[in-house]
């Protein structure tokens, strides 16, 4: 399995962007490091990236590896759906139990 | 081939079209779920922080800011140069200076009093190096002089260690360093106190035996020119009793001085005994005259004295009333020259009797009047001492006096004589 590429996009330390790192970091805890990278993007400090890489709105979780990309948009509170969208499913299972 | 490729650009540009729409529709349904917190305006390219993610965000702030202005502490954010960039409310409570008097300047040796800029700019460098925990340092306050602070830093650094800002707070300790120094100075006093009564003691203790060793060689004299004064070595010659008389005088002199010494040293120790009762003012005053009468016949000098009501009497210690009015009396002939006068009467109050001894001598300097009655003062000191006598009856004289619940008190004018007043009570007092 190729490795996961994520970039996070958020507003300072705006309590959606806060709860979205929080929930991302939880999904992510059983993984292993090596497996995946994250970024994140401050859009208060590089708004003009933020519109470059085509993101409108924050909190914003891309995933740019494995192809195809996709988008989640929000807090990531949905477990099952940021697991589906990212194909893990170590703490997802634990998770869902 | 150019259609197949035409149909997959379609193709694909229908799927980048869904997939937008479908971007969109999420963002519309985080939004919709109040899960964002900024949209940037792809026309400025600036982030619109979303209102109730920007609430939060200032309601959040706003908190920690009312908990730094409200701390009693100095919060202050300095540049590394140690120039104000920020300091919280205390600055008005502790030193009574708004903050826009200190933005901008050196916090520490722009306030400091002179005397420790040394300290402040020792402060300054410290803080640059590293961060410093419990370093003293006063600043000028406005409205109540000299604040002493304890600060303690815990500066902002870069990720490679590069001092990025100071962050201090400061303490105010005066009331503690206050406290501190007057235990202090307290002790001290004790400790003063305490080797001074123990000196005082000491001196005290030394009178006592040596005036009681002094009279032991006197009244040996005392006693063996008694036995050539009687004959009993064999005759004597006009000249030899004259010399013997001269011996005699000097000796009871000199026991009068010591004996003087012997009281005052008891005095001071606390072993004198009075003896209370109701005496008669006129019995007092007759005894005066009875013993006072010699010293003025031999000076030529005018003694008058009234009488009082013959019922009158003081709560008093007979002999000590005698001792003390004939020692202002003996006082006053000593200072009197001949043809002067010498008058003694009483006066008589609710609560105590009053006798006055008035002289015509040369009187008391006003800033002499309060010390003559310290222990060996005279008037005049000096290589020539026209009077004799250690300067201690006025003191032994007062502080019996005292000892009775009386007082002895002077007045005097240069020129014109000098009047001492002797109180004491009617009546035994309640005390």
């Amino acid at each position: 399995m190729s490795r996961l590429v994520l970039r996070l996009y958020v507003a300072g330390d705006g309590p959606n962007s806060a709860a979205a790192r929080a929930n991302l970091k939880r999904l992510l805890a059983h993984c292993e490091p090596s497996t995946y990278s994250i970024e994140i993007v401050d859009c208060l400090r590089e708004p003009i990236r933020t519109l470059q890489d085509g993101v409108l709105v924050t909190p914003t979780l891309i995933r740019l590896e494995p192809k195809p990309g996709r988008t989640i948009v929000g807090t990531l509170s949905d477990s099952k759906q940021v697991v589906e969208a990212l194909g893990i499913d170590g703490p997802a299972t634990m998770e869902l139990r | 081939m150019t259609t197949r490729t035409s149909r997959t650009d379609r193709q694909q540009r229908i799927e980048e079209l869904i997939q937008r729409l479908s971007e969109t529709d999420e963002a519309l349904q985080a939004f919709g779920r109040g899960e964002l917190d900024a949209v940037v305006d792809p026309s400025s390219a600036a982030p619109i922080l979303l209102s109730r993610a920007q609430k939060a965000l200032s309601e959040s702030e706003a908190q920690y800011r009312d908990l730094i202005s409200r701390c009693p502490a100095l919060v202050c954010e300095a540049s590394p140069d140690g120039r104000a960039l920020f300091v919280n409310n205390a600055v008005r409570t502790l030193l009574g200076r708004e903050p826009e008097d200190v933005i901008g300047k050196s916090l520490w040796e722009f306030l400091t009093p002179a005397e420790h800029l040394g300290q402040a700019r020792k402060l300054t460098t410290l803080v640059r190096r590293r961060d410093v925990n419990g370093f003293e340092l006063p600043l000028e306050s406005a409205n109540d002089g000299l604040r002493w602070i304890v600060w303690t830093t815990a500066n902002r650094y870069t990720d490679d260690g590069a001092l990025l800002q100071i962050i201090a707070f400061g303490i105010d300790i005066t009331e503690r360093r206050r406290a501190e120094e007057n235990a202090h100075a307290l002790l001290e006093a004790q400790v003063a106190r305490a080797r001074a009564e123990a000196a005082n003691k000491a001196k005290t203790d030394f009178l006592a035996v040596m005036s009681h060793e002094l009279r032991t060689p006197l009244n040996s004299i005392a006693g063996y020119s008694e036995l050539l004064e009687m004959g009993l070595r064999g005759p004597l010659t006009r000249e030899q009793r004259e010399d013997l008389g001269k011996i005699r005088r000097s000796q009871r002199h000199l026991l009068g001085l010591i004996n003087d010494l012997m009281n005052f040293a008891k005095l001071e120790t606390g072993h004198v005994q009075l003896d209370f009762a109701n005496i008669s003012v006129n019995e007092v005053l007759a005894v005066l005259d009875a013993l006072t009468e010699p010293q003025v016949a031999a000076k030529q000098i005018t003694y008058e004295h009234g009488r009082c009501d013959p019922s009158l009497t003081v709560w008093a210690d007979r002999e000590k009333t005698h001792q003390i009015l004939i020692n202002l009396v003996s006082n006053a002939v000593k200072f009197t020259r001949p043809s002067g006068r010498i008058i003694v009467d009483c006066e008589v109050a609710e609560r105590d009797v009053a006798f006055h001894v008035a002289d015509t001598g040369e009187g008391i300097p006003e800033n002499k009047l309060a010390s003559i009655f310290e222990p060996f003062v005279q008037v005049k000191t000096g290589f020539t001492r026209e009077h004799e006598g250690v300067g201690l009856g006025l003191a032994i004289s007062r502080d019996l006096a005292r000892m009775m619940h009386g007082d002895l008190t002077v007045t005097s004018a240069i020129g014109v004589g000098s009047k001492f007043t002797l109180r004491l009570p009617r009546q035994e007092s309640d005390k």
